[in-house]
């Protein structure tokens, strides 16, 4: 047991984080309950999210050159850094940074309790920041927690929308239920391997879970755990109505940084053990049929909302499926760089369109009680073109259309589960993908066909219009790009393995 | 000898198992916010005896120590779930969740 001081330049960027969290909540205490500039405060923020990337870097830099290995492990192997950590946390820090502009946009979260709004937000992010680095169960769970907690008050600080306080129930209780499994399940793995290390656990996981009752219980647990987190099917119910509940740059934040940090967890629950070699295969199929489920039901469900945030909930269940296939391929396949690359692929993708349709929606809400149907999208390509051809190019990618990222995403997803021999699962996710182009075209047909009088385009909302477009212009660019991405994130994280 | 009276492992883990699945069985079946509040508690109470069950019987500490850090987030879950039931019932005049009927679809 050693600890040295060099192994907190490790975890620097989550002190840094959590100091310039505080800051604006400090001010506001000694300015008697004064808020500061919300700007300032958002400067603060978004100071603390670079710094926060930049220490990442740096640290990562630095001893990756000392060791000259590809990562990098502190705190007796409770946290490593490797790619997996660099691309996990870049995708979360830059969609938390574009959810900090929304809510500075959003009117039912500018105006009051800014300053709460900031250090929840922030220390969410030291929550999903340590979830991508974790190497330990414990400390996952720990940083699911805080990641969790932050967001129950989150989700229910807003005072007039009395839908938040029926989201933020519904969240705690059934993530409260959800963490329990997942730590009765992470009791039993402790039971059954003596230790809570994922790397000591996953090398003994074939082996033990054929013939220790107790482990195959704990890992059947945990899955189930992990699939309340990132709304896997049968555990779904509680993610359109909290996506709907809650205020929309924080469903901004729930549906992409919180869903990668989720998805890395689980991943790294399974990348160190050797499941493939499993002579039952049994829970080769309770896992595919979760994706399976997840994609079908997400895109028959979301066809019939006419809410337009719901509907975005429901496609975000779908597309866990479509993430969830690459988890398979990395756990169950014999090359888990193949599913992992493609799901850190995914993710960076997913992150990118959806974050881009949760700002258009807070383009239109004028106040905490505005719910935007499809219907209201009318007209739009007269009023604003730049905002219509912008949230079309994000629905083409969301749908899985040749140019944009979206479609390279699935892409990768699906050539990765062909070669590793689940056919049929790429079938459903084929078949799937094809049902949900009919709900992301019908918003393009009310924005291009439809005349009449929609929801007024906000003209304050400057952030948000900035980040539709520039989101959809991402989606684009990136789509050309993205074989040379592609490769690059490949690089990054197959030598650290 | 050993006596047939002895508590083994798998007594400990039956009354957890019996703990956890009480509590499941109350988030799923009671009305009332603050019996589900308790009954996550429960599930969470029924974790810890099965750490600490572990920790003894592989003869480590980590099951102990692990256990410290479950009731801390068990206590930091508890204050913010009040929190909520607070605003809730402010907001409701009740604490049940028959009224919860808004978000649906």
């Amino acid at each position: 047991m050693n600890f040295n001081l060099s192994e907190l330049i490790v975890v620097a960027p989550l002190f840094w984080l959590f100091i310039a969290s505080i800051v604006p909540m400090t001010v506001k205490a000694f300015r008697d309950g004064q808020e500061m500039n919300p700007f300032t405060s958002l400067m603060y923020a978004t100071f603390g999210l670079v710094g926060a990337a930049a220490l990442t870097l740096s640290a990562v830099k630095g001893f990756w050159k000392i060791s000259g290995l590809n990562f990098v492990e502190a705190f007796s192997r409770a946290i490593v850094i490797d790619g997996i950590t660099v691309w996990g946390s870049y995708i979360i820090f830059v969609v938390v940074g574009f959810c900090l502009f929304l809510l500075y946009d959003s009117k039912e979260t500018r105006d009051k309790l800014f300053s709460e709004h900031i250090f929840l937000v922030l220390n969410a992010t030291i929550g999903m920041a340590l979830v991508v680095m974790s190497n330990n169960l414990i400390v996952t769970f720990i940083s699911i927690e805080l990641m969790s907690l932050s967001l129950y008050l989150l989700i229910a600080l807003n005072k007039e929308r009395l839908l938040s306080k029926e989201a933020a129930l519904k969240y705690f209780v059934l993530g409260g239920v959800g963490s329990a499994i997942l730590l009765y399940g992470i009791a039993f793995i402790y039971g059954g391997a003596g230790t809570t290390n994922l790397q000591e656990v996953g090398e003994l996981a074939a082996q033990l879970f054929e013939n220790n009752v107790f482990f195959r219980f704990g890992t059947i647990l945990t899955c189930v755990g992990f699939a309340f987190k990132i709304s896997l099917v049968p555990f779904h119910s509680w993610a359109p109505d909290v996506y709907q509940g809650a205020a929309t740059p924080v469903t901004g934040i729930m549906a992409t940084a919180v869903k990668v940090a989720s998805f890395i967890a689980f991943l790294r629950f399974f990348l160190y053990a050797d499941f493939y070699d499993l002579n039952s295969d049994q829970f080769v199929w309770f896992m595919q049929w979760l994706a399976a489920l997840t994609m079908i039901v997400g895109n028959v469900a979301a066809i019939m909302q006419d809410n337009f945030k719901r509907m975005l909930a429901y496609s975000s269940v779908a597309h866990s499926g479509y993430a969830f296939m690459a988890v398979i391929v990395a756990s169950f396949g014999t090359d888990s760089d193949a599913g992992v690359t493609s799901l850190m692929f995914y993710l960076l993708s997913y992150s990118i369109m959806t974050v881009g349709t949760f700002a258009l929606v807070v383009v239109f809400e004028k106040s905490a009680d505005t719910v935007l149907l499809t219907t209201d999208l009318k007209g739009l390509s007269k009023r604003s073109p730049a905002l219509a051809l912008g949230l079309s190019l994000l629905l083409f990618s969301l749908a899985g259309l040749p140019p944009s990222i979206g479609f390279f995403g699935k892409f990768y997803v699906f050539s990765a589960t062909i070669e590793q021999g689940f056919y049929w699962l790429t079938f459903v996710g084929v078949l799937s993908s094809i049902i949900s182009v009919y709900y992301y075209l019908r918003p393009v047909v009310v924005m291009y066909m439809m005349d009449g009088e929609g929801f007024e385009v906000r003209k304050e909302a400057f952030f948000s219009r900035s980040i539709v477009v520039l989101s959809a212009i991402g989606v684009c660019v990136l789509g050309l790009l993205s074989s040379r991405i592609f490769r690059f994130v490949q690089s990054s994280i197959t030598e650290s393995l | 000898m050993q006596s047939s009276l002895s508590i083994e492992i798998t007594h400990y883990l039956f009354v957890s198992g019996a703990m956890f699945v009480l509590g499941l069985a109350g988030v799923l079946l009671r009305k009332n916010i603050i019996v589900i509040l308790m009954s996550v508690e429960l599930m969470l109470n029924a974790v810890n005896l099965a750490f600490v069950t572990f920790g003894y019987y592989l003869q480590d500490v980590n099951g102990a120590i692990i256990t410290l850090f479950v009731i801390a987030i068990a206590a930091a879950e508890a204050a913010v779930g009040l929190a909520l039931v607070v605003m809730i019932y402010k907001n409701y005049k009740e604490t049940n969740i028959r009224f919860f009927e808004h978000l649906k679809g």
